[in-house]
C-alpha cells in the first residue's frame, strides 16, 4: 500500500501543499496549474493531499474537563488578609472620631482661655504648636508622646513606651518617626532655654500648650502634676476629665488599629 | 463536525485592555483572558500530547508560565503567542518522555484512552449511536497516526489543519519561518496519508477512493 506522495519530488509535495492552502504565489499557482493538466499523478496527489487536510479539519473540539484560570497561589502570590480592608476603615474612622473630639476640645479651651497671661504663654510654646500642626494626624498617639517627654521628665516612660510600640511598624510608620525628629530640632530650644525660667516655668510651658496642642494621654497625667504643684491651676471639673479620658481612649484606639493595619500590611507583602 | 476557521488577528480593544491589566499583575483580568482562550489552547495541546492528563497539565503550564511572562507580550496576536507557549509545553513534554522510555508504556496505555473525549463530543454530536461509534474510531485512528509523528511536525499538522491557522500564524506560534511551515506541513500530511492509509477500512468513501487509485 503506498500512496502517490511518497514518490513525489520534496518540492512539489511542497508546492502542491501550499497551492492547497492559497499560500503560494500567483505566478508559481498558474505554472503549478498548467502541470497539474499535462500530469495526472500530480493531479492525484493534490487530491490525497486535500483528503487528509479534511480529515483532520474533521477532529472534533474536546471540552477541557476543568478550568485552566489561575489562583494567586499558582503564581506565587498571597491572598490579602480578609480583616485588611475592614481594619483600615475602622483605623480611619477611630482617627477621625479622635481628630474631631480633640479639635472640639481644643476649641472650647481657646474661648475659656483668653486672659493675656495665657495668650503669653500660648506664644512661647508656638514652635511645639507647629509642630503639632506639622505632624500627620494619622499617628497623633505615636508622636505626642515624644513632645512631652522632652518637656517633663516624668512622661519620659510613657514616650519610651510609646517608642517601643512603634518599633514593629511598617516603614511608613518609621518615616513618621524620622520626619518628627526632624522637626523637633525646632522645638527642642525651649526645653534648654526653660531652666532660665525656673522649675515652674517648666512645668507651666509643660501644660499651657496643651489646649492649643492635640491633647493625648500622656499630656493627662501631665495635667495632673500641674493641678498637683501649680496653686494657681484650677481643679478640673468632672466634664472636662470625661472627656479626656474619651480623648485618651480614642487616641489609644486609632493608635492601635494604624499599628495593627500597618504590620498585617507589612506582612501581606512579604513574598509568599 | 465543522470548524470555523480562526482568522489572523490583532486582539481586540477589550482584550488589549485585559491584557494592560493583566501586565500590571491584575490576576482577575489574565483569568478573563484564560477562559477567553482555555477551550483553544486545550485542543491544540490535546490533540499535540494525545490524551487528556498531559494536556490539561500543558494547559495550566502554558497559562502560568504565560502569566508570568506576560511582560514580553509586546502586540501582535495574542492567540499565536499563547500557541507558542503551549506548543513549547508540549514539546518540552515530549521530548521528556523520549529521554526517558520507561514512560512508554504509560504512553501506549493513554493513547487507548485518548478516544474517550472524542467518543463523548461525537455521541453528543450525532443522533445514531452507530455512527457515533465509527466516527470515534475515525477519530481515534487519526489521533494514532498523529501521535506516530515526530513533534515538530505534529505541532505543524495540528495548528495548521485541525485548527486552521494560517501560516504566518504557525511561524509565530513555532518561532520558525513561514517556509519551514510549508515543508513542515507538507511532510506530516505525506506521512499522515501513508499512515491513515493503513486504516483503509475506517475512511470516508472519498478517502479511501483517492488510495484505490494508486496502482
Amino acid at each position: 500500500m503506498s500512496s502517490g506522495l511518497s514518490a513525489l519530488p520534496k518540492r512539489d509535495l511542497e508546492r502542491l501543499s501550499a497551492y492547497l492552502d492559497g499560500e503560494i504565489s500567483d505566478k508559481e499557482a498558474a505554472r503549478l496549474e498548467a502541470r497539474l493538466e499535462r500530469e495526472p499523478e500530480l493531479g492525484r496527489a493534490l487530491q490525497e493531499l486535500r483528503a487528509t487536510k479534511s480529515l483532520l479539519r474533521s477532529l472534533p473540539e474536546v471540552r477541557p474537563a476543568r478550568d485552566f484560570r489561575l489562583t494567586p497561589e499558582m503564581v506565587g502570590e498571597r491572598r490579602r488578609a480578609p480583616a485588611y480592608p475592614a481594619l483600615r476603615l475602622a483605623a480611619v474612622l477611630a482617627t477621625f472620631a479622635f481628630v474631631l473630639v480633640v479639635g472640639l476640645d481644643a476649641l472650647g479651651q481657646l474661648n475659656a482661655a483668653m486672659a493675656p497671661e495665657a495668650m503669653r504663654v500660648m506664644a512661647t510654646a508656638a514652635p511645639e504648636a507647629a509642630f503639632n500642626e506639622a505632624a500627620p494626624a494619622q499617628a497623633p498617639a505615636a508622636e505626642a508622646p515624644r513632645v512631652e517627654a522632652e518637656a517633663v521628665p516624668t512622661a519620659e516612660p510613657l514616650g519610651g513606651a510609646a517608642e517601643r510600640a512603634e518599633a514593629p511598624l511598617a516603614p511608613e510608620a518609621r518615616a513618621l518617626e524620622q520626619a518628627a525628629d526632624q522637626v523637633l530640632p525646632a522645638g527642642t530650644p525651649c526645653p534648654e532655654c526653660t531652666p532660665k525660667v525656673g522649675e515652674a516655668g517648666v512645668l507651666r510651658e509643660a501644660t499651657a500648650p496643651a489646649p492649643a496642642t492635640a491633647p493625648q494621654e500622656p499630656r493627662v497625667q501631665t495635667t495632673a502634676i500641674s493641678a498637683e504643684t501649680t496653686p494657681a491651676a484650677t481643679p478640673m471639673p468632672q466634664r472636662l476629665l470625661g472627656l479626656r479620658l474619651l480623648e485618651a481612649a480614642l487616641g489609644l484606639l486609632a493608635f492601635g488599629l494604624i499599628a495593627a493595619w500597618l504590620i498585617l500590611r507589612r506582612r501581606r507583602t512579604w513574598p509568599g | 463536525m465543522c470548524h470555523t476557521a480562526p482568522r489572523y488577528d490583532e486582539p481586540g480593544m477589550e482584550e488589549t485592555a485585559l491584557i494592560r491589566q493583566a501586565k500590571k499583575g491584575d490576576l482577575e483580568a489574565f483569568n478573563q483572558l484564560v477562559l477567553a482562550h482555555q477551550a483553544r489552547v486545550y485542543n491544540v495541546a490535546y490533540r499535540i500530547m494525545g490524551e487528556r492528563d498531559a494536556a490539561e497539565d500543558a494547559t495550566q503550564e502554558a497559562f502560568i508560565s504565560a502569566y508570568r511572562k506576560l511582560r514580553s507580550f509586546r502586540g501582535g496576536s495574542f492567540r499565536a503567542w499563547l500557541m507558542r507557549i503551549v506548543t513549547n509545553a508540549c514539546y518540552d513534554e515530549l521530548r521528556r518522555r523520549k529521554r526517558r522510555p520507561a514512560g512508554s508504556l504509560d504512553a501506549l496505555v493513554q493513547v487507548g484512552e485518548d478516544s474517550a473525549g472524542d467518543l463523548q463530543v461525537m455521541a453528543e454530536a450525532a443522533q445514531d449511536p452507530e455512527a457515533a461509534a465509527e466516527q470515534a474510531e475515525l477519530a481515534r485512528a487519526i489521533q494514532d497516526c498523529m501521535n506516530h509523528l515526530a513533534p515538530e511536525f505534529r505541532i505543524v499538522a495540528v495548528l495548521a489543519d485541525v485548527q486552521g491557522y494560517d501560516y504566518k500564524e504557525v511561524a509565530q506560534a513555532i518561532g520558525k519561518p513561514v517556509g519551514t511551515v510549508k515543508s513542515r506541513l507538507a511532510r506530516a500530511r505525506a506521512r499522515l496519508r501513508e499512515c491513515l492509509q493503513r486504516h483503509g477500512e475506517l475512511l470516508p468513501a472519498a478517502f479511501r477512493l483517492e488510495s484505490e487509485t494508486i496502482p
